[in-house]
């Protein structure tokens, strides 16, 4: 019987003969003490006539209950506690046990209070003398104890419901703390790098002097004045990277772009580096042209820096594949920082952007780590721990999604970006954001 | 002998300003002025008669958008070239209000090479290089 049938039961009542009958197990090895049981519930005024079956231990009460066919179950459990296989609170336990869902009314030959008071604290549904049984008592209990059994179902439910609630309450605010601890880190960034800057210009000036004014420089003072220069280079690249993530999606100017040219275009860029490391890299393109819309630049960004990371990770060299394809959003992992209205959900139709390689990967308990600001695992002055971490703000930026894997078939890395496929609108520029533009020089470039 | 060409550099960064001018000034091509307070840009450059601004944009009290206005205002002034230097680092982070009188006028990301800047003061005087 299914449970809206038996909620039927319930609501409508006992007497109803519209509703189904219910099934009794009475598990007894006394036949006279069956028969006397079942003729009681004949008699009790049920609407439908109840089924009661037999069973003489509990070892065949326990596989009645659990072999039964699911559409049709037992609902209730007379249980007596003396059998050939076990006796006393042993019974009910053994029982309870082996079908935890199934309420039961025990029916007993003695009339001992505490044990009747221990099973019901422990479940049991009722404790009744047998030499005190009528029809209208077993009818009652029975139906009292389906009503509560009813409940308690709910309540089960709902403690799932609250449990899972709980789970996914505890993850969006992790996500949440760390989106207010990213933000934080944003604004001290912003700050800091403001305020480096002017000294950073002056030390860039002094030594643009040095480097014109020096007449007939020593070899020390001509390697002084590069390592300087290399110096100021890379803090201006620090600097560089602190503002670009903590940026706002203001700087972010989408146009519509064919994710294999960019691919490609990120090739020749990266194809140097790649070539004096001894990695080889190689496209595997989507046939179809695939388009998205985003800011072209800081994607390129986003994919340097992931191949600039596999290319770190392979000092003896290796293999980076860089694969595209057309796909749908698998599930979708909510990321509380971002309350977009228009973020990706589950099924739309994305480009699907993964580059693998085939070094010693990110360990298992690094996952979780490597997108956070600042953390590296390389020595001072190879990584500022900022590359993953600007990429994935840049991702979000363009609501995508950015998440690493273990790459198939190989010990290595594979970072997994999906962004949201812009089919329709092949050639029509998408709106940049108003406002009159100025001419922006900036001095330095950043080279991978 | 051809005659220097007149640079005002206001800055409220002392050091910068002072390199600025002992590079400008290297190249035998520039008379250099150097300006720290802001309030006084106004006044200074008019004395001075520069050909051409060097202005930053983050500074104390009147900023470089305050600055530039009152330039602007000036019959004289407002003929006079200006560019501008700047520790934020793009257009949009300037927000709206602004933009409009800066438009025009180069914009340079400190830090920035002296090569870079002289190339772009010498485009904005149209000196060839
Ligand atoms: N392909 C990869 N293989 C192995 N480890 C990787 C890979 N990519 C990233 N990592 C790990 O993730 C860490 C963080 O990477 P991230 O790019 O954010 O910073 P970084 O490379 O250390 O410094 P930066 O990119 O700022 O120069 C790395 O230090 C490295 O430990
Ligand atoms: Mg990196």
């Amino acid at each position: 019987m299914e449970q809206d049938a038996k909620d039927d039961i319930i609501r409508r009542g006992f007497r109803n003969p519209n509703v189904p009958a219910l099934r009794f197990l009475c598990v007894e090895d006394n036949m006279g003490d069956f028969v006397l049981v079942k003729d009681h519930l004949r008699h009790a005024g049920f609407g439908r006539q109840p089924v009661v079956c037999c069973a003489s231990r509990v070892q065949v009460a326990v596989e009645m209950l659990s072999a039964e066919s699911s559409d049709l179950p037992f609902d209730l459990v007379f249980l007596d506690l003396s059998l050939p296989d076990s006796t006393g609170a042993e019974t009910f336990r053994r029982l309870r046990h082996a079908c935890p869902r199934i309420p039961v009314i025990i029916l007993s030959g003695n009339n001992d209070h505490d044990l009747a008071e221990e099973l019901v604290q422990e479940g049991a549904q009722d404790y009744l003398p047998k030499e005190s049984l009528n029809p209208d008592l077993l009818m009652r209990c029975a139906i009292y104890a389906l009503g509560r059994q009813r409940y308690r179902a709910g309540l089960e439910k709902l403690t799932q419901r609250l449990k899972q609630t709980t789970l996914e309450l505890r993850a969006a605010h992790s996500h949440l703390a760390q989106a207010e601890k990213l933000d934080s880190i944003c604004r001290l960034a912003a700050g800091v790098a403001h305020e480096v800057k002017n000294p950073l210009a002056t030390i860039q000036m002094g030594l643009d002097y040095l480097t014109a004014h020096c007449v007939n420089p020593d070899e020390n003072t001509e390697s002084t004045l590069v390592l300087m220069q290399e110096a100021v280079d890379r803090a201006d690249s620090v600097i560089h990277d602190m503002l670009n993530f903590s940026r706002s999606d203001e700087s972010v100017k989408m146009e519509p772009i064919c994710i294999n040219d960019l691919v490609a275009c990120v090739l020749r860029i990266v194809k140097h580096e790649c070539h004096r490391n001894h990695v080889t890299c190689e496209a595997l393109l989507a046939d179809d042209v695939l388009m998205i819309s985003g800011d072209l630049n800081k994607l390129e960004q986003v994919f340097i820096n992931i191949i600039m990371n596999s290319v770190q990770a392979m000092k003896a060299g290796g293999k980076i594949e860089i694969r595209t394809k057309r796909g749908l959003l698998g599930e979708t992992q909510r990321d509380e920082g971002l309350r977009e209205m228009n973020r990706m959900r589950m099924g739309d139709e994305v480009a699907v952007i993964e580059i693998s390689d085939n070094g010693p990967g990110i360990p298992d308990e690094l996952k979780n780590r490597i997108f956070e600001p600042f953390f590296t695992t390389k020595p001072t002055g190879e990584g500022t721990g900022l590359g993953l971490a600007v990429s994935k703000r840049i991702i979000e930026l363009h609501r995508g999604q950015m998440e690493v894997v273990n790459s198939e078939g190989s010990t290595g890395a594979c970072v997994r970006i999906q962004l949201k496929a812009n089919f329709s609108n092949k050639n029509k520029p998408n709106g940049t954001n108003g406002k009159p533009s100025l001419e922006l020089v900036t001095a330095t470039n950043r080279t991978p | 002998m051809k005659t220097k060409k007149r640079i005002l550099v206001i800055d409220d960064d002392k050091p910068l300003a002072s390199m600025v001018k002992m590079n400008l000034e290297g190249t035998g091509d520039y008379d250099v002025c150097v300006e720290n307070r802001s309030s006084r840009a106004l006044r200074v450059a008019q004395d001075f008669e520069p050909d051409l601004i060097l202005l930053d944009y983050i500074m104390p009290g009147l900023d470089g958008g305050d600055v530039s206005c009152r330039f602007h205002e000036d019959p004289k002034l407002s003929k006079v070239p200006l560019v501008m230097v700047t520790a934020l680092v793009s257009n949009c982070e300037m927000g709206d209000d602004g933009t409009s009188q800066l438009g025009g006028h180069t914009m340079l990301a400190k830090p920035i090479r002296f090569h870079a800047l002289l190339a772009c003061i010498e485009k904005r005087l149209g000196v060839v290089a």
